[in-house]
């Protein structure tokens, strides 16, 4: 028996989206004893009613089974399997224009990504033709760009040297970047192929070049990030140039730059302190800041409030492009706190300042300092707003088309900011909240989860926490009187690790957050996922996931320590055996 | 290089393939022209999918109903289903499916989940993958993809490689990722099929090889991409001897998509003069749905007369949790229709209104494309007599999240199939035995279970 050493005593392991066992549904597989579930069918009476206080009756979360075994012993040097990834989208896009030097996007021109967790990740299904298709067509809108010039990618003039020499060279500087290795003699043979059969069928130099951009576009070794499977039945290192494209998707979402290539090309990435070095190089370009766009726009769901829109009748002001502003805010403040601030996690949640668009600024209430750049912090009112969840984006996303819900509110915060969602509701329950009766507050209009007791269990776990929304509305707006009333904004989490107990506002809830280990643990392994693209295996990843915790600590919780802790560790170095999980 | 559609009237004389106004690749390549059987036009297949079930009607709400009556040997339609009255002689209503058993959860949890695929595969989604989760009542849980192959793609097999596409899927508002719930055909275990929403964009897949403004721009565009595709698949190849074992699936269903897309590059004529339908701004946009329903049906009819596809399949909406506004029928909505489909009976006439408005404009559109194949000479009938459409829902009712009880209708192959009837089933007849029917219907005799879900065999009783 292996101890799992230096573990604190209430571990989270692992990010595993742990479920309380409330009853709603079926009881199989309950994690929560103690927890009222029921079995089979559920009705009132095989419920367990409310209890008045939260207490030993809602045990903290629980994770999968505590393994138990040694980081300290070289064997535990291993990675999760970690099958052949495609690139998402936005890779493909970014890749295409580092490439060729472009800037289009080509995201929309292909097929839908699918997701680990919240996270775009191609991991599991294979392409169709519907997916090849689009290749086909993304690779020729590319060289069939009116921007794309042949000879800005090329390193040789056809004229001085040869057309078919020069075409040799493009297919060597091209080539291993297009592919982030470099080209075996066989298949620099195969490219000239392609060069040779455009000349011979009548087409010109250029042409020429241009179908060899497109065979590389469409090449399964651009397409996907190729790694050579483990040598035996351990996790193995993988190379130099399989670390570089791990380490440069990861932090800008594209293919290695120069510097990076030249690294894997002499073999200087085997350390973890040399892919240290290398991702504090690359966390410092602004080529990371759309990376952490992608990350906070994902991990929080906020697309959803372009996706679902706001009803303008409700919300007059609402248009798509306040929508887009209000995303912009939110991804605009995870930069300036991370790349560009203290870097705390606790500052994401807390600070009471925003790089507000000019667009928001009256929806917020204030003004721009005089000489403001773009993207400058503003003040916001800390007793209205403070860090990511008071956002007006954030807000939106989580609210329905014209009303607030204490419940989605509620069910965002439990699911994505502590990683402990409630189970759906069973399906003969109405989940479209009453009409607000005049004079009715939110409250009153949802208090039927509170003393039903079909309903109790589980809501307790999500509408106090909802509550502690009661001063922003569905777009966001902070709102002092709620029907008539002064706001309410009482709430309670029950059922948490460390976070049990009373709160008022969201201001109050977000400070909490903002210190709680449950909450650390559940953003670790939120970026656990991002940089790995794949789940994460409680055993083969958990002393990977154990360092990065301690690490993390040790910053005072800084996201940029975490991350950098994430490239440096086992499973992000290595490729771990055995098929999809 | 880009190729320029011209606009071209789809006229009866085009149809019936007068030599001026038949569009052929130009003959610098071979032509395999579209295989013509002895016996006629061969069948079609067309899959039509719509969430979230029907209202069954119990009093007081009788006249929400989506079930219609009959028996047998008659037909009368509900007041939901009254928009396919043109075509009552051709339809097969059934009532009474069993479809339970697609795996993971209890039986009213997750059916958006898992029947998503269940409802034409008859197989479970794989519970040994941890890919995917989703919160469950009593804990987490995992699951890949599915474990079966959709009818359509059972059947492509046997009759998709005598047209230029095996299979053509579309979509409408499908849009929110790539997961097991939100896609319903399956070449393979665990190849799902991702459906193309934008009809321009799904015109331009299916005609534009084959719309030569100019002939000669063709024929170099086709030449150039097949030099380009075979270096792909000299890569696909040199890398499929390399990959994980785990691996090796997914580079050789890249490949065998890329020689599909060869194949097409070898010339096929088509004896047909399509149409583009306009472009849609946003196609994903709430409000775009009515408008894009309409032009992917228009591509999909256009398609199986050209001769471009003899299976394809029509995915509405997205499965986990529908969030359409159906405004053009529930002008104002603010609900999406999800949470509509819970509204239940009990809680008073507004909410069974508003869903029966849902699932009549669902009829209307099934309509349409009835319309719109019957509108199609061919042979001695019209293009509807030799096309099956086959629509379903992934759960019976909504509000219950039941499955056992699921309609499903049957519409054309009018040689094949008696209309005119309803067909209520009580004797919890597995809904798989269907699909061994529309096997058989397309010559599969040999298919005789479908899936594994269903632990019995044989086709369903009475469909004849």
């Amino acid at each position: 028996m292996r101890n799992f050493a230096s573990a604190p005593r209430n571990t989270i392991f692992v990010l595993v989206i742990s479920t309380l066992g409330c009853s709603g549904g079926n009881g199989e597989g309950a994690t929560a004893p103690g927890a009222s579930s029921s079995v089979g069918a559920p009705t009132s009476t095989m419920i367990t009613p409310v209890p008045t206080t939260p207490g030993p009756s809602m045990p903290p979360p629980t994770t999968a089974p505590p393994t138990v075994f040694s980081c300290a012993d070289p064997a535990a040097h291993q990675a999760g399997p970690s099958p052949m990834r495609r690139l998402t989208r936005l890779q493909y896009a970014n890749s295409v224009n580092d490439l060729l030097k472009l800037k289009l996007d080509s995201a929309p021109l292909l097929a839908e990504d699918e997701k680990v967790g919240a996270f775009d990740s191609n991991l599991l299904a294979p392409v169709g033709e519907l997916h090849v298709d689009r290749y086909l067509k993304a690779a020729e809108a590319a060289t069939d760009s009116a921007l794309l010039n042949v000879t800005t990618l090329l390193a040789c003039d056809p004229v001085a040297v040869g057309e078919a020499a020069c075409a040799a060279t493009v297919i060597d500087t091209l080539g291993p970047k297009a592919f982030r290795r470099p080209l075996s003699p066989d298949e620099r043979t195969q490219y000239l192929g392609v060069y040779t059969d455009s000349r011979t069928s009548g087409g010109t130099f250029a042409e020429g070049i241009e179908q060899v951009v497109r065979s590389f576009l469409q090449s399964p070794y651009f397409l996907y990030l190729v790694e050579a499977p483990p040598a035996g039945a351990a996790a193995t290192a993988v190379s130099p140039y399989e670390v570089a494209s791990r380490l440069s998707y990861f932090l800008w979402n594209s293919m290695p730059d120069d510097t990076l290539f030249a690294a894997a090309a002499a073999s200087q990435l085997g350390t973890p302190d040399a892919l240290l070095a290398q991702a504090k190089r690359m966390l410092e370009s602004d080529k990371a800041t759309a990376t952490l766009a992608s990350f906070h726009k994902q991990w929080l769901g906020i697309d959803r409030l372009l996706s679902a829109g706001k009803d303008t009748k409700t919300f007059p002001e609402y248009t798509p492009e306040l929508g887009q502003a209000m995303l912009t805010e939110t991804t605009g403040f995870a930069d300036s706190v991370i790349r560009k601030g203290d870097g705390k996690l606790a500052t994401l949640f807390t600070l009471a300042q925003s790089p507000v668009p000019s667009s928001l600024l009256s929806f917020y209430g204030v003004q721009a300092p005089a000489n403001a750049t773009p993207g400058q912090l503003i003040a916001l009112n800390p007793t209205e707003r403070a860090g990511l969840l008071t956002q007006a984006g954030v807000l939106g996303a989580h609210s329905h088309f014209a009303d607030v819900s204490p419940v989605l509110t509620g069910v965002f915060v439990r699911a994505t900011i502590m990683c402990q969602a409630p189970p759906p509701p069973p399906p003969t329950v109405m989940t479209q909240p009453p009409a607000a009766k005049p004079g009715e507050t939110t409250r009153q209009r949802f208090d039927r989860h509170r003393t039903d007791p079909s309903c109790a269990n589980c809501h307790q776990l999500m509408d106090p926490i909802g509550y502690g929304f009661s001063h922003y509305d569905a777009l966001g707006h902070y709102v002092t009187m709620d029907a008539g009333v002064a706001v309410d904004a009482n709430g309670r989490i029950v059922g948490s690790l460390d976070l049990d107990g009373p709160f008022n506002g969201a201001v109050e809830l977000s400070q909490k957050l903002a210190t709680s280990a449950q909450v650390r643990e559940c953003v670790m392994g939120q970026w656990f996922l991002f940089a790995l693209g794949r789940n994460l295996d409680a055993q083969a990843d958990g002393c990977s996931v154990a360092a990065a915790r301690d690490a993390f600590a040790k910053s005072d919780y800084n996201v940029q320590d975490l991350l950098l802790s994430i490239i440096q560790s086992d499973s992000f170095r290595l490729r771990g055996v055995g098929g999809v999980q | 290089m880009k190729q320029r559609l011209e606009k071209s009237v789809l006229t009866r004389r085009a149809l019936l393939g007068t030599a001026a106004s038949s569009l052929v690749l130009a003959p610098l390549l071979p032509l395999l022209a579209r295989a013509q059987s002895a016996s006629g036009p061969p069948l079609r297949l067309v899959l039509m999918y719509q969430p979230h079930g029907v209202i069954r009607g119990a009093t007081p709400y009788e006249a929400y109903s989506w079930l219609p009556q009959g028996d047998a040997n008659s037909l009368t339609l509900s007041d939901t289903l009254s928009p396919l009255e043109a075509h009552k002689s051709r339809l097969t209503v059934i009532d009474g499916l069993d479809m339970t058993g697609g795996a993971y959860g209890a039986p009213e949890e997750g059916p958006h989940t898992r029947n998503t695929s269940h409802l034409w595969s008859g197989s479970p989604l794989d519970e040994n993958s941890k890919l995917f989760s989703r919160e469950q009542g009593g804990g987490q849980r995992y699951f890949g993809w599915s474990l079966g192959t959709s009818i359509d793609q059972t059947i492509a097999a046997q009759v998709g490689l005598t047209t230029p596409f095996r299979s053509i899927e579309a979509g409408v508002r499908t849009g929110s990722g790539s997961r097991p719930m939100n896609r319903m055909i399956y070449k393979a275990p665990g190849e799902p099929l991702s459906p193309e929403d934008n009809p321009k964009a799904l015109f331009d897949r299916i005609f534009a090889g084959f719309m030569p403004s100019a002939p000669a721009t063709m024929d170099k565009l086709a030449a150039q991409r097949k030099s380009v595709l075979d270096s792909v698949a000299k890569d696909l190849t040199r890398l499929q001897g390399t990959v994980a074992v785990e691996d090796r699936q997914k580079v050789q269903a890249h490949l065998e998509a890329l020689r599909a897309i060869e194949r097409r590059l070898n010339g096929f004529g088509l004896s047909c003069a399509p149409v583009a339908p306009p472009g849609v701004t946003d196609p994903q946009a709430n409000d775009s749905m009515p408008m894009v329903t309409k032009l992917q049906l228009d591509v999909l009819a256009q398609a199986l007369a050209c001769g471009s596809t003899n299976v394809a399949s029509i995915q509405f909406d997205r499965n986990e949790n529908s969030p359409t506004r159906f405004t053009w029928v529930l002008p104002g909505e603010t609900r999406g229709h999800h949470e509509i489909s819970h509204l239940d009976e009990g809680d008073g006439p507004d909410g069974v209104m508003r869903l029966a408005a849902i699932q009549k404009w669902y009829a209307t559109q099934l309509a349409y494309f009835l319309d719109r194949l019957a509108a199609i000479p061919e042979g001695n009938g019209t293009l509807l007599d030799n096309t099956l459409v086959l629509w379903g829902t992934e759960v019976a009712v909504g509000s219950t999240h039941s499955e056992q009880g699921v309609p499903f209708i049957l519409a054309g192959a009018t040689s094949k199939l008696k209309g005119g009837r309803f067909l209520q089933l009580t004797d919890n007849t597995r809904h798989a035995r269907l699909l061994v029917s529309v096997a058989n219907l397309f010559g599969l005799n040999s298919v005789q279970k479908y899936g594994t879900t269903d632990t019995g065999s044989g086709p369903m009783a009475g469909l004849g």
